[in-house]
């Protein structure tokens, strides 16, 4: 699909008029002589022949005449190709200047439609095929939820004996397929996330909201998945409570749980998790998760945050994982006007740090369509 | 006994959720379109209506709208249960005047009920 793009807008390249110099009939050049003929030469000859009273009122209108012709000639036609600049700068593709002096300011034209059209054509289609993907997308999710609900429904009612009863064997091994059906339908929740990120089109609220409380509710949802690994949770609130943040707080609480979800596949049994929430200078707050878990080779860091990335360590552990997750989290701390890190020893355990801003000023007007983070290879 | 319409194309999601609504005590009526929705609506009078958003024909936003439209009916909750869960959809749906927005597939059948019950109260 790329390469036929490519070559198609590399063939119009060549047909690209080459010659439109050649239709130069009348160059600035030729123009800026009658100018100066007629506003120089031209008085001072009449001058020789008439009285002198009359020679301020010629002087005037020679320097009329000079004025109006500069402006036609230059001023003009400059204007109207700022305009056109203007115009296709504000995102309105296709835009046309029409000058018709036979000049270079004429040729400039041309080439500016050239541009403006080509332009206007790649950018529809990047629009075509974007929206095409998003519906592709949707759809395919549309499609692939409905058998899954049904799935789910199915084994859920027949875990809770809804159709007869089960022995505890029987029960605990359709509890197995009601888990990796739930991964299913997380890993299309996820791949509509990721299609939305990349249009721009996720959606935030932003709100006034507590950020502390967010973290405790996000934690409170998981804590059947911290006792049944046995993972000691962390986390003191600060002492002095933070001022109301500006935020999305269901995609705060999406990265949250993404990024404690990692923690929990990647900590073995036992281990701990630590979160905490401090100032970071004036302008920001800090969130730190830090586990002891199985860590990140350092080979593999640059990639964290790019789509389907998953470490080579814990692909060997056989844990979930779509490798959507980071990635999801990393545009929503961006659209927040945050930055994430995260620091990691193999065998020792990661941190992920992530700031959002104090000040309203300092979050991202609006959402952009983010380009994939190929960073890594 | 409480009456509950399921408007739900796909059969055997209709079948599976009817099925337990009915062993929880309620009267379940089905219908599998949007038209079909509508008229069973006035016809049975039902106390809550779970309704799915792509069906043939008549879609359940504007069955929602429909319902909301007509005074004689309005009063009915609806739940959506559907398993579009983009932003758009769910803040249309909510719009509309739809009294909660469910993806199918982020709820067990045996949660469905509690908001139905939840609602009811």
């Amino acid at each position: 699909m790329a390469q036929s793009i490519f070559s198609k807008s590399s063939g119009d390249a060549e047909s690209f008029p080459q010659d439109l110099e050649g239709r130069t009939r009348f160059p600035l050049f030729a123009k800026i002589i009658v100018v100066f003929v007629l506003f120089g030469f031209l008085p001072l000859l009449i001058a020789t022949k008439i009285q002198a009273g009359f020679l301020i009122l010629l002087f005037i209108a020679a320097i009329s005449i000079g004025i109006f012709l500069s402006v036609r000639i230059v001023i003009r036609p400059l204007k109207k190709l700022l305009n056109g600049v203007r115009q296709l700068a504000r995102g309105e593709y296709g835009a046309k200047i029409e000058i018709k002096s036979n000049d270079e300011f004429s040729i400039f034209a041309d080439y500016f439609n050239e541009i403006s059209q080509k332009l206007k054509i790649t950018i529809e289609r990047e629009k075509a095929i974007s929206q095409m993907k998003s519906e592709f997308i949707t759809l395919a999710a549309h499609q692939l939820r409905t058998p899954l609900s049904a799935i789910k429904w199915v084994m859920k009612m027949m875990i809770n004996g809804d159709v007869g009863k089960l022995t505890q064997e029987q029960k605990d091994f359709l509890q197995k397929g009601y888990d990796s059906n739930e991964r299913i339908i997380g890993l299309v929740n996820d791949m509509l996330d990721v299609a939305k990120i990349e249009e721009g089109r996720f959606g935030y609220n932003f709100e006034f909201g507590d950020i502390v409380a967010v973290i405790k509710e996000t934690l409170n949802e998981q804590v059947l998945r911290f006792q049944e690994k046995n993972i000691k949770v962390i986390f003191e609130p600060p002492e002095k409570d933070f001022p109301k943040i500006k935020m999305d707080s269901q995609k705060i609480k999406l990265a949250l749980k993404n990024i404690l979800e990692n923690s929990i596949n990647y900590t073995l049994a036992g281990g701990q998790i630590q979160i905490n929430a401090e100032p970071s200078g004036r302008d920001y707050l800090e969130i730190k998760i830090q586990d002891t878990g199985v860590g990140i080779p350092h080979s593999q860091m640059p990639r964290l945050f790019s789509k389907f990335f998953r470490s080579e360590n814990v692909i060997k552990m056989q844990t979930e994982g779509s490798g959507l997750g980071l990635f999801i989290v990393k545009n929503i701390i961006k659209r927040h006007g945050g930055e994430i890190w995260i620091e990691s020893e193999e065998g020792k355990g990661t941190t992920v740090h992530f700031t959002l801003p104090f000040k309203e000023r300092l979050i991202p007007e609006k959402e952009e369509a983010l380009e994939e983070f190929i960073i890594g290879f | 006994m409480i009456n509950v319409l399921v408007v739900e194309d796909d059969k055997f999601l209709r079948e599976l959720i009817s099925q337990k609504l009915i062993k929880d005590g309620f009267n379940v009526h089905g219908a599998i379109d949007g038209e079909e929705g509508l008229k069973m609506v006035k016809e049975f009078n039902p106390s809550i209506i779970l309704l799915d958003l792509i069906l043939p024909g008549m879609d359940g936003f504007e069955v929602l709208s429909r319902i909301k439209n007509d005074p004689s009916i309005a009063s009915i909750p609806v739940i959506v249960l559907s398993n579009l869960g983009q932003k758009e959809d769910v803040e249309r749906g909510l719009k509309l005047g739809a009294v909660d927005y469910l993806i199918k597939a982020h709820f067990t059948p045996g949660e469905i009920i509690e908001k139905v019950r939840s609602i009811l109260k």
